[in-house]
């Protein structure tokens, strides 16, 4: 189990890191997802001891790695594997070599290396150099060596970063069944939500040095605790609302708001909880429209001036101009109104 | 870092004393009269024209070079590249050596001398040094041109053409604003070069600054006068470097994008003039010279008495370069480790330090080396120890360049992997970062052994008395006029500086831009 509590880092003038909490379970794939320069990275190398905290204690499987702005143990001394974004492969070592590296005890080595090698499906490659490798298996080598040591926490740094976007996907799938298989704790850094959603078990949320939310994908993408986590995990619609006695109305018609507050309020939908219909004399009218190929995008725009995007998996996007009737298909999340501008 | 502080008080003691020497022990007036007396102008002057001359006609003469060598068809392209940087092989005084004994009346060239009825040794003064210090250094202006022409981009041209430019124009325009400042780089390093050389221009007896230095001191009653013109070769320097930045900040390169080399000019038959110029260029700077040393030492034959000429200095030569090469990787390593690791103000201000001996004249280093010496620790005086303190404070940057390289191609998470696998500090130095920086060491190691095998004025002033190393053996037959005598050190030395010259093509990669 990791142990996070109230971690804290500044550079310069920058509060990189402002509080961070969390805790994750033995053999979990955490993924700590976020915009690029919101801390996510310095939060990963603290865990690894290449960065000291400010403040705030860590501990990883029961030990106390780091308290009150020291670190107690040292990286080498930690027993966490780090794969890193470019993956820092040793380039004059060959990949049982390089596999190899982190197993100081004589004992069982070469049984251990020659396991990873079948673990990762490298024993064809064992004696070349890294940069005799395709991407995808100098990823598998860098995975393979820091797992040989059986660390007691994995940290993956945007770990798909220098791939193909085709290659991409199948390696990412590979390589959770494999951490899934070995029962290996994890936190992996990603800035794409693609892959922070399809990977997660426990996924948590970062912006600007702060944990925004964490918990099951699937939970923080339909609930989101905040507009800002809402956009974040996708593209949706922030529309105005009204809300009576448990109903909102809004542009999507009344909607069920059971335990909200009376008043005015935001309502966060996602685009593909949008469904709309042809009907003549309808109240939206179309506006435009993107074709992607697996889906299409029709933005929809009301007679008091709102607009809504609308993600359709499979229609073709109605004739600009046509009129439309639209309504909520699937979750939304009630917010307070903010003086945040609603478009 | 401690050990880098006491590297960089090591390489900056010897300018401050040589600061306290001139300044210090000599009454305000001495310096007065120092600074108005009309010989220090005269010095100042000659100083200044030979470096100008030289700097304008090496870097055209360059110019000229990297156009033909990158920018037109010339038939056997890569080998003129390769010949155009071969006279950086001969050592600036060797080549003052071969031409002085060829005008002799006994020389390969001694029939223009007789022939036009001149006096012997009129091959001597300030055109002459100018000539000698021309076709010797103008290699130091062709490398960087040629590489910049190489990594030109053909993109700035093409878009003069469209907007209206006539080929020609559009192509000097184009590349003349990519190769400027490569112009100026090389423009600087010739005319570094030209104020801090001390062989050729003693030889040939003009009088700049670095053989008065030498005179003042062998005169032994006026070593403050030495220290003085030191000091004031050293501003100099300092002057001509800060112009330099100036220049050199003034034109970025501004490159956007990939490169895509612009293509050759066509010039049909006129391209055989050009080739001809270079054939009668290698035949000056490259053929003349060793067929004349190895023509000396033919008519001398068995007559030469090769183990004072040759076998004794080469080895003397040999291992006083090994120590100072060894030493001088030994010093880069932290120096270079804590640039490349720790970006502080202090680590470059330790870096900047171990330049400045890379900067300053081997005759002022010899100098200020003399008078630490006799201050702070007598019994180094005249010692070979002290001959290799002035190598290492002269070549340090040398070393440091290749291992600095060296360090910035090892990123930092390679570091960083091997300490989260569990590897303490040694055991990263010695399975990751060492490894990974043994090219850089050994180009360092060879960088420094070549330089310091054929230093000669720091040689001259400090090596005990009556040995030799194959430099202050050239110097000394030429003094005494013994040339066939001269001809084994100095063809070995030329054969040493192949091989620098040989290790410079090989990692500028001149060899495969030429294509």
């Amino acid at each position: 189990m990791i142990e996070v509590k109230d971690i804290r880092r500044r550079f310069g003038s920058q509060q990189v890191l402002d509080g961070v909490d969390f805790t994750l379970e033995q053999a979990t794939l955490g993924v700590l997802f976020g915009p690029s320069g919101c801390g996510k990275s310095t939060l990963l190398r603290i865990i690894a001891g290449l960065e000291t905290p400010d403040s705030g204690s860590l501990s990883i499987a029961g030990r106390r790695v780091a308290a009150d702005g020291v670190n107690t143990i040292a990286p080498e001394a930690r027993r966490v594997g780090l794969v890193f974004q470019d993956l820092a492969l040793f380039p004059h070592l060959t990949v049982a070599r390089n596999i190899e590296y982190g197993l100081r005890d004589s004992n069982g080595r070469t049984k251990r290396v020659e396991e990873m090698l079948s673990l990762t499906r490298l024993g064809h490659l064992r004696d070349r150099l890294p940069h005799q490798l395709s991407g995808g298996e100098q990823q598998r080598v860098a995975v393979a060596r820091a797992l040989a040591p059986r660390p007691d926490l994995l940290l993956l740094d945007e770990p798909f970063a220098n791939l193909d976007a085709e290659l991409r996907s199948t390696v990412r799938t590979e390589l959770v069944e494999l951490l899934k298989g070995t029962g290996t704790t994890t936190i992996m850094v990603t800035h794409d939500r693609e892959e922070a959603l399809s990977s997660a078990e426990h996924l948590l949320v970062m912006s600007d040095g702060r944990l925004l939310q964490q918990g099951p994908p699937r939970t923080l993408y339909e609930s989101p605790n905040s507009m800002e986590a809402a956009f974040l995990l996708g593209d949706g619609n922030l529309l105005k609302g009204t809300i009576t006695s448990g109903r909102a109305t809004c542009c999507l018609g009344t909607i069920e708001a059971a335990g909200q507050p009376d008043g005015p309020c935001r309502i966060f939908v996602r685009s593909e909880h949008v469904a709309i219909e042809a009907a003549d004399g309808g109240p939206g009218r179309v506006e435009g429209g993107a074709y992607y190929g697996h889906d299409s995008v029709a933005s929809i725009r009301f007679d008091d001036g709102g607009c809504i995007q609308a993600r359709l998996p499979h229609g073709r996007v109605p004739d600009r101009g046509s009129s439309v009737a639209v309504r909520l298909e699937g979750p939304c999340t009630f917010f307070a109104p903010s003086t945040e501008n609603s478009d | 870092m401690i050990s880098c502080l006491l590297i960089a008080t090591l390489a900056l003691t010897p300018l401050v004393y040589l600061i306290i020497r001139a300044l210090g022990e000599s009454e305000a007036a001495r310096v007065g009269s120092f600074l108005s007396s009309g010989r220090t102008l005269e010095h100042a002057g000659r100083s200044i024209g030979l470096a100008a001359v030289v700097t304008c006609s090496s870097t055209v003469l360059a110019f000229l070079l990297a156009l033909c060598t990158g920018a037109i068809d010339l038939p056997f392209r890569r080998t003129c590249t390769i010949l155009s940087v071969c006279p950086l092989a001969i050592p600036c005084y060797v080549g003052a050596t071969v031409y002085i004994g060829a005008f002799s009346p006994e020389g390969m060239l001694g029939g223009i001398t007789t022939g036009l009825g001149l006096r012997s040794g009129w091959f001597s003064g300030f055109w002459a040094s100018a000539f000698i210090l021309t076709i010797f250094t103008y290699p130091l202006a062709y490398l960087p041109i040629r590489a910049g022409m190489a990594s030109a981009d053909r993109s700035l041209i093409e878009a003069s053409r469209l907007l209206g430019r006539s080929n020609a124009r559009a192509w000097m325009s184009g590349m003349l604003a990519q190769v400027r400042s490569s112009i100026t780089a090389g423009a600087l390093m010739v005319a570094l070069y030209t104020l801090s050389e001390f062989g050729a221009v003693s030889m040939l007896r003009c009088d700049t600054f670095t053989r008065v230095i030498y005179l003042e001191y062998e005169s032994a009653f006026d070593r403050t006068g030495a220290a003085l013109s030191s000091l004031a070769l050293v501003l100099l320097i300092g002057f001509v470097l800060v112009i330099g930045e100036r220049f050199r900040g003034r034109n970025g390169s501004g490159k956007t994008g990939r490169s895509r080399r612009p293509a050759l000019w066509r010039l049909g038959r006129w391209r055989w003039p050009g080739l001809i110029a270079i054939l009668l260029l290698t035949g000056i700077t490259l053929v003349l010279p060793v067929t004349s040393l190895f023509a000396w030492w033919g008519r001398a034959g068995e007559t030469l008495a090769l183990a004072d000429a040759l076998v004794s200095p080469l080895l003397t030569s040999l291992s006083l370069a090994t120590i100072a090469g060894v030493v001088s990787v030994l010093f880069a390593l932290p120096v270079g480790v804590l640039v490349a690791r720790h970006h502080s103000p202090l680590a470059t201000i330790i870096e900047r330090i171990t330049h400045v001996g890379f900067g300053l004249p081997g005759i002022v280093v010899g100098l200020a080396l003399v008078f630490t010496s006799l201050r702070l620790l007598p019994i180094a005086y005249q010692s070979w120890s002290i001959v290799i303190a002035g190598y290492v404070i002269l070549f340090l940057a040398q070393a440091t360049g290749p291992i600095r390289t060296g360090l910035d191609q090892t990123p930092r998470p390679i570091e960083d992997a091997a300490r989260t696998l569990g590897a303490n500090w040694a055991r990263r130095f010695r399975t990751v970062t060492l490894p990974l920086l043994a090219p850089g060491m050994t180009s360092a190691f060879l960088l420094v052994f070549i330089s310091s095998s054929k230093e000669l004025p720091s040689t001259l002033l400090l090596a005990p008395a009556g040995t030799h190393t194959l430099a202050t053996r050239v110097w000394q037959y030429t003094e005494e006029a013994m040339y066939a005598e001269s001809a084994p050190p100095a063809l070995t030395l030329i054969a040493l500086s192949a091989c620098l010259v040989a290790t410079l093509v090989w990692r500028e990669g001149l060899l495969e831009k030429a294509r």
